[in-house]
């Protein structure tokens, strides 16, 4: 018999609570693990998303120089240009490198207005046509008449600038489309000071207009038209290609040229955790260029990647700090839930283990003996559980390899303090009554408790998302539950006693053993109780968090809208487009009004204050609105009394405003000729946010103006496709914005760290609720054999097969009803008491979110899941023990 | 005697109280605390027993025999006096010593048979247990033990397998396994018919025989006296008589009952004979030429008429 058969015999013997303790160590570690690289992998996907959806070219790192220096030292060659981009290159850190792709070089000229040539029947007040040379064009083109620019062209006379160089362009269809170009059309472009020819030599057409190759040199495809602030008056702004020759031509001119190179980033090889090395890296990059380029024309970066890189990192925090959070109270259950089984399965080694002591083997060698076997259930499944964890896709952390390891250890660790416990058969003397809490114990609790106040003392002054991610602020949630649950596990036989007293006063006798059961049973019911509490309590929690989030985003995407949707434009809405937003799908109402974000306030001072100037129908935007969670002030109706001026009109404004007190009143001066003397005393509050204009806002009546004309529209209604209203108002505006609520919340919700975010609160609530009721049914197990030896004994006593289901429900019910209920409570506590230091403004449009929904549903789920479980459990194993004979039950059991 | 004389006396060495016993129990006592209230449960507990000797402990619920067998066994400590078990001081011992008494002086046999025996094992697996524990590696000996006590037939069986008198014989096995010097049983035969139970003693005499082992069993059953050599009753946590099993001239088997009287000269009369003459708080004892004769401290009212 060699000892590994012993081991075998002593697994095989215990088979069911091996199966289960192997089966929790399975699900723990592969969740854990998994979930723990998913959040990793996510990240990497959420940042990948935000630099894919980031505009084509804002996130790539361009290097520009200006060439006005000597025209004979600045690059006049593809070749040189192409040199000074692999110098720029080289001047990448490592780490910054190997993210990049191949330079993109741009040379062109700066805005040269058109001076002769151009028919210009759009009637453009101005035109202007730029020279550009740009790498690999002949790539991405194709020529649609003529033919690429020449190697070199005759200068060309003209009647009052002399003898000018000429330089063959190609300009694509759109552009000679909208400024009548043809291919011969030459046409004069620069300063009467510096002037030069422009032929087309061809027309061409993009392979691919969406490319990212296009996304910094728009104009190539179709010039720009920009409407002229405070007039009716557009000018119109394009770009043409040339060839090296024409480009060698400008270079050696004395105009000014702008030198760019664009390094792209690629979003694939990105990931989290590179983000911060890459912002130090591009900041490096940034001095390196600077610092090469101090003795000739100064040449400079600019990204928008940092900007993104940095607002990435702020919300990497706060979903890093919740996930720790979640991985920390998932891991705490879940090595609840496993010293649970391990205790179950050392119960059910225990009689062997007295007798083997009593026989003569040593501490160590049953230390040794038990040890074993827990790692031998445990080892399979722990490693099973990992490579289950590692086919989650994602990327591998400290948190997914230490997992199995923990709960691995820990488990052996259950079962060593366990077997340590143990006595020889017969040393222990059940007819003695148990000695009182121990002092370590006791200073272990007090421990627990004082750290867990601590915690969320630090919580509540210093938020939980910092930086430093102190351990013991994201220990405190899953500290707290520990330590309200030692203390329930302190306090709850007190009422049970009184319970039992009172109970002991009637005639029936099920009541008074169920409560003194329950009162006395403290051993068999801590574990239950340090794992049922936390559970629910942290499924709670989650849901509240959640469903906090939801709720913030829903209001967050009202305020950010203003509407059901908003339509605003630099130029007045027509009535005719005003109508036409009316026939669109799912528009409702149409509320106009005026909005200038440049608008000037005068006060008195020399140059005023610069504001936002809304007017609206505020009686009718509050009906417009109403149903929705935004809340409108009313429209101030009186000038206070003591107003210098007291025929101004009583507006909202700005608490910045409303302070001012001059002693000639308060004047608005905004577009469309508005002159509107107001008395600002009225403070806006909860004002949806409908411009990003940093100006205070003022809001005044619509009905104030003369002869408005709308310039902001608010719109009414539900399932508004932006495109269409865009659509209706398109031939009018150039510049647009058009927002819907459901888009607005869209983009919230669908940002993939929201998604990350509420997928991994979601595993959470299941995972506890699930680990809730093993925790209920492993308790149920536990002990089983005990109750069943008093039941039995007490059926000969002539106790009911009913009662006795009654008696087990009211032994165990008390404790799992009070964790639960304790548990239930504090999840929805929680989030009052920890709720200011979690700042998850990063997923509501950077609205704060300042109270979290209680939603009864899931904890009403949960309190009768545990009900139906406990009732169900307890049913069966009254069932079972009541099939059992007697005297085979009470014969085992006895022990003396 | 002259001073030179009581002097000698005085240093002369004398025969130290159970010099020779096996086991020796003197003036124990054990006091339990528990929540403030203590209990005790010896209360000066004196006991002998030779080598070899098969001893029956009985007495009632409460009279502090499995209190000494937790002693005996090195379970539990006394609070005061001595306890030495084959030389081995039971309050002096350690951690290490404990366990090496438990392997290697005494064994054991308990009351039900389904406990004495790992269910999984055989029966062989199960002798090799406590060998396996002690470091022991002898092949043979399991065997011969399942054979000397009859239940050979039993080795490769598992204690499901067997009846209720064979898995005792085979906790006997087990017990014999690393060759204790004494054998202590707690109601061996407590869940056996009687016809099974005299398998069970003959097998405890058998290995008392065979292997000079000392067996100690206790029970609660005073017609256990008939198997043993010596019943020894305790009451009140201390041991209040002695029967002697001794074959009679006639072949027939004569047990006799003692009181049991101390080193300082207490004696326990038996509760049947107080009750009887009424002894209560005091008694009169006579010395006659070759007995004591206790009456009551006052007369009878029938004596006096």
């Amino acid at each position: 018999m060699s000892p590994l058969t012993v081991l075998i015999r002593l697994i095989r013997s215990r088979a069911a609570a091996a199966l289960v303790l192997a089966l929790l160590i399975l699900v723990a570690v592969s969740l854990v693990s998994g979930l723990a690289r998913r959040f990793e992998g996510a990240y990497d996907t959420a940042l990948r998303a935000q630099l894919g959806r980031a505009l084509p070219g804002t996130t790539d790192l361009l290097v520009s120089q200006l060439g006005t220096a000597d025209p004979t030292r600045r690059p006049s060659s593809p070749e040189e240009i192409t040199g000074s981009g692999r110098t720029w290159h080289g001047l990448l850190a490592p780490e910054l490198s190997a993210f990049v792709g191949e330079a993109q070089a741009r040379v062109n000229t700066l805005r040269e207005p058109v001076i002769e040539g151009l028919p210009n029947s759009t009637r453009a007040a101005d035109q202007f046509t730029d020279v550009t040379w740009l790498s690999g064009t002949e790539r991405h083109i194709t020529y649609v008449a003529g033919g690429p620019p020449a190697a070199s062209s005759p200068p060309v006379k003209h009647a009052k600038l002399g003898l000018v160089p000429s330089i063959d362009l190609a300009v694509s269809a759109r552009t000679a489309e909208m400024m009548e170009m043809k291919v011969g059309t030459v046409f004069f472009v620069g300063t009467h000071n510096l002037a030069y020819s422009l032929k087309i030599s061809g027309i061409w057409r993009a392979n691919d207009p969406a490319s990212p190759y296009w996304a910094r040199v728009k104009r190539l495809l179709e010039p720009e038209i920009k409407n002229i602030r405070h007039s009716q008056a557009f000018e119109m702004w394009g770009e043409g290609l040339t060839g090296a020759e024409g480009f060698a031509l400008l270079a050696k001119s004395s105009s000014t040229l702008h030198y760019q190179w664009g390094y792209p980033v690629i979003p694939a090889k990105v990931t989290a955790e590179h983000a911060p090395s890459l912002i130090g890296a591009v900041k490096a990059f940034e001095a390196a260029v600077t610092k090469h380029s101090a003795t000739g024309d100064a040449a400079s970066v600019s990204s928008g990647i940092t900007p993104l890189l940095e607002g990435f990192l702020r919300e990497l925090g706060t979903t890093q700090t919740i996930m720790w959070l979640v991985l920390a109270a998932l891991l705490g259950v879940a090595l609840g839930v496993t010293a649970l089984a391990v205790n179950l399965f050392t119960d059910r080694l225990e009689p062997g283990f007295q007798l083997m002591r009593g026989r003569g083997a040593s501490p160590a060698q049953l230390l040794t003996l038990g040890g074993l076997s827990v790692a031998v259930v445990t080892l399979p499944p722990a490693v099973a559980g990992y490579l289950i964890g590692v086919a989650v896709p994602g990327r591998t952390t400290a948190v997914a390899v230490a997992a199995p390891v923990l709960i691995g250890v820990g488990a052996v660790l259950f079962a060593l303090f366990g077997v340590g416990r143990l006595r020889p058969y017969g040393a222990r003397r059940h007819d003695l009554a148990g000695s009182g809490t121990s002092a370590p114990r006791l200073v272990f609790d007090g421990l627990v408790v004082v750290l867990a106040v601590v915690g969320v003392v630090l919580i509540r002054q210093r938020g939980l998302t910092t930086d430093t991610g102190d351990p013991l602020t994201i220990a405190a949630p899953s500290l707290l539950t520990l330590a309200v649950s030692l203390i329930v596990l302190r306090l709850y036989p007190y009422p049970l006693r009184l319970v039992s007293r009172l109970a002991a006063r009637s005639t029936a006798a099920v009541p008074f053993l169920g409560a003194a059961g329950a009162a006395r049973s403290r051993a068999l019911t801590a574990l239950p109780v340090l794992i049922l509490l936390p559970a629910t309590a942290i499924t709670v929690f989650g849901s509240s968090l959640s469903a906090g989030l939801s709720q913030a985003q829903e209001e967050a995407a009202w305020r950010l809208t203003g509407a059901g949707a908003r339509m605003a434009a630099d130029h007045p809405f027509s009535a005719a487009a005003v109508e036409r937003v009316r026939r669109v799908a799912g528009v409702e109402q149409v509320l106009p009004a005026f909005l200038d974000t440049t608008a000037q306030l005068r006060d008195g001072t020399p140059h005023g204050i610069p504001v936002t100037f809304l007017a609206v129908d505020l009686k009718a935007y509050r009906e417009l609105v109403e149903g929705s969670p935004l809340g409108l002030p009313a429209a101030p109706t009186a000038v206070p009394a003591g107003w210098p001026t007291p025929d101004a009109t009583p507006v909202l404004a700005h608490p910045q405003i409303t302070r001012l007190r001059p002693p000639n009143g308060l004047e608005v001066r905004a577009d469309q000729g508005v002159t509107l003397p107001i008395a600002a005393t009225a403070a806006l509050d909860g004002f949806p946010r409908i411009t990003d204009s940093p100006n205070p806002l003022i809001v005044g009546p619509y009905s104030a103006l003369r002869d408005p004309k709308p310039t902001m529209l608010l719109i009414r209604g539900s399932g508004i496709d932006p495109a269409q209203l865009r659509a209706a108002v398109a031939e009018e505006t150039t510049h647009l914005t058009a927002l819907t609520h459901e888009g607005v919340l869209a983009s919230m919700t669908g940002s993939p760290m929201s998604g990350v975010m509420h997928n991994a609160l979601l595993v959470t609530v299941v995972a506890m609720a699930g680990y809730c009721l093993i925790a209920v049914l492993l308790s149920l197990a536990l002990g089983s054999a005990e109750r069943t030896r008093t039941a039995s004994l007490l059926r000969t006593l002539g106790l009911s097969g009913r009662q006795a289901r009654t008696l087990t429900l009211l032994e165990i019910g008390p404790i799992i009803g009070i964790a639960a209920i304790t548990g239930l409570g504090l999840g929805s506590g929680l989030p009052q008491v920890i709720g200011a230091g979690i700042d998850l403004s990063g997923y509501a449009g950077g609205i704060p979110v300042d109270h979290y929904a209680f939603s009864p549903v899931l904890p009403g789920l949960l309190a009768l899941g545990i009900t139906a479980l406990t009732i169900a459990g307890v049913s069966a194993v009254t069932a079972v023990s009541g099939r059992r004979s007697l005297g085979t039950v009470l014969r085992i059991g006895d022990q003396e | 005697m002259t001073y030179t004389d009581l002097a000698a006396e005085a240093v002369r060495q004398k025969p130290v109280f159970g010099e020779h016993a096996h086991i020796l129990c003197d003036n124990l006592v054990r006091i339990f605390k528990t929540d403030g209230v203590e209990v005790v449960a010896l209360q000066g507990l004196d006991l002998l027993i030779d080598r070899g000797e098969l001893v029956a402990v009985v007495g009632a619920s409460g009279s502090g025999k499995s209190t000494l067998l937790n002693i005996l066994s090195g379970l539990d400590v006394p609070t005061a006096g001595l306890a030495r078990v084959a030389g081995t001081d039971l309050l002096t011992m350690s951690g290490r010593d404990r366990l090496k008494y438990r392997r290697e002086t005494v064994g054991f046999i308990w009351q039900q048979t389904a406990r004495n025996l790992i269910p999984y094992l055989s029966s062989l697996e199960n002798i090799r247990l406590p060998m396996r524990f002690a470091g022991k590696r002898d092949r043979k000996r399991p065997a011969e033990l399942l054979d000397m006590l009859g239940v050979a037939h039993c080795a490769d069986r598992r204690p499901a397998q067997m009846s209720g008198g064979e898995q005792q014989r085979v906790a006997i096995a087990v017990a014999l396994a690393n060759e204790p010097q004494v054998i202590l049983a707690d109601e061996p035969t407590g869940e056996l018919d009687t016809e099974t139970s005299a398998e069970v003693f003959g097998a405890l005499r058998r290995a008392g025989s065979e292997f000079g082992v000392t067996v100690v069993i206790v029970t609660h059953d005073p017609q256990v006296s008939e198997q043993v050599d010596r019943t020894i009753g305790i009451r009140d946590g201390r041991t209040s008589s002695e029967t002697l099993r001794r074959v009679g001239d006639s072949g027939t088997v004569i047990a006799e009952e003692y009181a049991v009287l101390d080193r300082v000269g207490r004696l326990q009369l038996p509760r049947n004979f107080t009750s009887a003459l009424n002894l209560e708080r005091r008694v009169r004892l006579e010395l006659e030429r070759d007995h004591i004769g206790v009456w009551p401290d006052r007369p009878r009212e029938e004596d006096n008429e």
